[in-house]
C-alpha cells in the first residue's frame, strides 16, 4: 500500500493560521475564506475523511471525490457550524451527506472492476495470509454494498470506526436510537450475506 | 447457517486494513485550494459570468441595431427598388413591387469600434461545459479527460485553452497516467501560460516525480 506523508502534500502552505489552531479560530478563518486555514484543515483531516469515505463507498476514486467535495464545500458549510460538536465530527457529517451523491457511481465502478477481475490488481505482498485477509475484506465490502446506505453508515461508524452511538448519531444526523436499530439490522444482514458466501 | 463471530470480526478487521490506505492527496489538495482560490479571487466570479454577460450584451446590441434599422426603414421612403431575382419571383413579390416601393435593407454590419470583443461561440461554450461538468460535477476523470481532449482538438486556441489544458493535466494525475501528466504540467511550470497555475503545476510536478512507487 502506498503511504504518503503529509510532507508530500502540495499546495498552499498554512501561513496565516497557526498550525495548532483550535477549532474556533480555524472556523473563523475558514468562514472568512482563508486559504491557509483551508490548507490546514485539509492536512489535518483529509485522511480521516478519505478513510471514512472509502469505508462507505469501497471505491478509492469515489472516496477521493468525496474528499474533494467535502473540503471544497467546507468554507461555505462552516458558516453553519455552531460548535455543538467538534470540527472533525462536523466534517465527517458533511462527508456522510456527500457520499450519497457518489454511491451509485462507486457501485457501478466496483461491479465493473469485479467483472474484469481487477479488484486485486495491486496484488498482495504476502501470497497466502495477505490474500486471505484481502478476500475477507473484499467480501465484507461486497456485503456492505448490499446494505441500504443508512445501515452502512451506522455499521461503518460504530463497528469499523469504533465510534460511540452518540458520536455516530451526530455524524449521521439521526437519533441515537435509530443508529442502534440500523446497526442491529446491518449486523444481522451482513452475517447472513457473509454466511451465504461461506466465509 | 450463521458464521462464527470470530470470522465476522476477522472480516471487519480485514476490511478496516483494506480501507485504511490513503493516496492521491496532493492532487486533491491542489484542486481544493485552486477551487477555493477561484472562489475567493475578485476576478474569479466575473470569469464565470463572462460568457452569459457577453451573450446578453450581444443580444442587447443586436436588438438595438435591429430596432434602429427598422425605425429608419419606417421613416424613410424607398431608396432603391429590389431587383428581380429568381427568389423574389418565386414568392410573387415582383407583382407587388409595382404597387409599393421596395427598399433594400442594408446588411447590419456594426462598425469595427462597436464590435463586441471576440468570445467563445455557443459550440465552444458547450464543448467546454461538457468537459467542465464531467470534471467538476460528475468527477469522472476518464470522461473528463476525453471531453478536455475533444475541446482542445476542436478549439486548440480557444477562449478556455489554459483552463482546459490544466484540467486535462489534473485528469491525467487522477488517472495515474503520470508520464503524460508530467508533460502536460511542464508547459505550465515553464510559463507557457504566464503565471496561470504555474505554482500549482510546479508543486504537482514535484509530487509526480517524487511520488512513492507502490507494488
Amino acid at each position: 500500500m502506498k503511504q504518503h506523508s503529509s510532507a508530500r502534500f502540495v499546495g498552499t502552505a498554512p501561513t496565516d493560521v497557526a498550525s495548532d489552531a483550535d477549532d474556533p479560530s480555524l472556523v473563523a478563518a475558514l468562514a472568512a475564506g482563508d486559504l491557509a486555514a483551508l490548507a490546514m484543515a485539509f492536512d489535518r483531516w483529509h485522511q480521516r475523511v478519505r478513510v471514512l469515505a472509502r469505508r462507505l463507498l469501497s471505491d478509492p476514486a469515489a472516496a477521493e471525490d468525496v474528499v474533494q467535495d467535502v473540503f471544497t464545500a467546507l468554507p461555505r458549510a462552516v458558516r453553519r457550524f455552531r460548535g455543538d460538536a467538534d470540527l472533525e465530527t462536523f466534517l465527517l457529517g458533511i462527508a456522510v451527506k456527500r457520499v450519497r451523491h457518489h454511491r451509485r457511481a462507486a457501485l457501478r465502478r466496483r461491479r465493473a472492476l469485479e467483472r474484469l477481475r481487477a479488484v486485486d490488481r495491486h496484488g498482495p505482498v504476502d501470497p497466502e495470509q495477505d490474500t486471505y485477509r484481502r478476500q475477507l475484506g473484499a467480501r465484507l465490502a461486497a456485503a456492505l454494498d448490499e446494505l441500504p446506505l443508512p445501515q452502512r453508515v451506522a455499521f461503518v461508524l460504530c463497528e469499523v470506526e469504533e465510534l460511540t452511538s452518540v458520536q455516530a448519531a451526530v455524524i449521521a444526523d439521526a437519533p441515537e436510537a435509530t443508529i442502534r436499530t440500523r446497526l442491529f439490522h446491518a449486523r444481522r444482514r451482513l452475517r447472513d450475506l457473509l454466511a451465504g458466501e461461506r466465509l | 447457517m450463521r458464521r462464527q463471530p470470530e470470522s465476522f470480526a476477522a472480516a471487519v478487521r480485514a476490511f478496516k486494513e483494506m480501507t485504511a490506505a490513503t493516496d492521491d492527496a496532493a492532487a486533491t489538495r491542489a484542486r481544493v485550494l485552486a477551487a477555493a482560490d477561484r472562489g475567493a479571487r475578485p476576478h474569479g466570479t466575473p470569469r464565470r459570468i463572462a460568457v452569459p454577460t457577453a451573450i446578453a450584451v450581444l443580444v442587447i446590441c443586436s436588438a438595438s441595431v435591429a430596432g434602429t434599422t427598422l425605425a429608419q426603414r419606417w421613416r424613410r421612403p424607398a431608396a432603391v427598388a429590389i431587383e428581380e431575382t429568381p427568389f423574389v419571383a418565386a414568392f410573387g413579390w415582383s407583382a407587388r413591387a409595382g404597387r409599393r416601393p421596395s427598399v433594400v435593407i442594408p446588411p447590419v454590419v456594426p462598425a469595427l469600434d462597436d464590435a463586441p470583443a471576440p468570445g467563445p461561440s455557443d459550440a465552444e461554450a458547450d464543448a467546454y461545459g461538457r468537459a467542465h461538468r464531467a470534471h467538476f460535477d460528475a468527477s469522472a476523470p476518464e470522461r473528463a479527460l476525453a471531453a478536455w481532449d475533444d475541446y482542445l482538438r476542436l478549439y486548440p486556441q480557444g477562449t478556455f485553452e489554459p483552463e482546459a489544458r490544466f484540467n486535462r493535466a489534473i485528469s491525467l494525475v487522477r488517472l495515474r497516467r503520470f508520464v503524460q501528466a508530467e508533460r502536460a504540467l511542464q508547459s505550465f511550470a515553464d510559463g507557457r501560460f504566464g503565471g496561470y497555475r504555474r505554482a500549482e503545476a510546479e508543486q504537482l510536478l514535484a509530487w509526480v516525480r517524487d511520488r512513492p512507487t507502490g507494488p
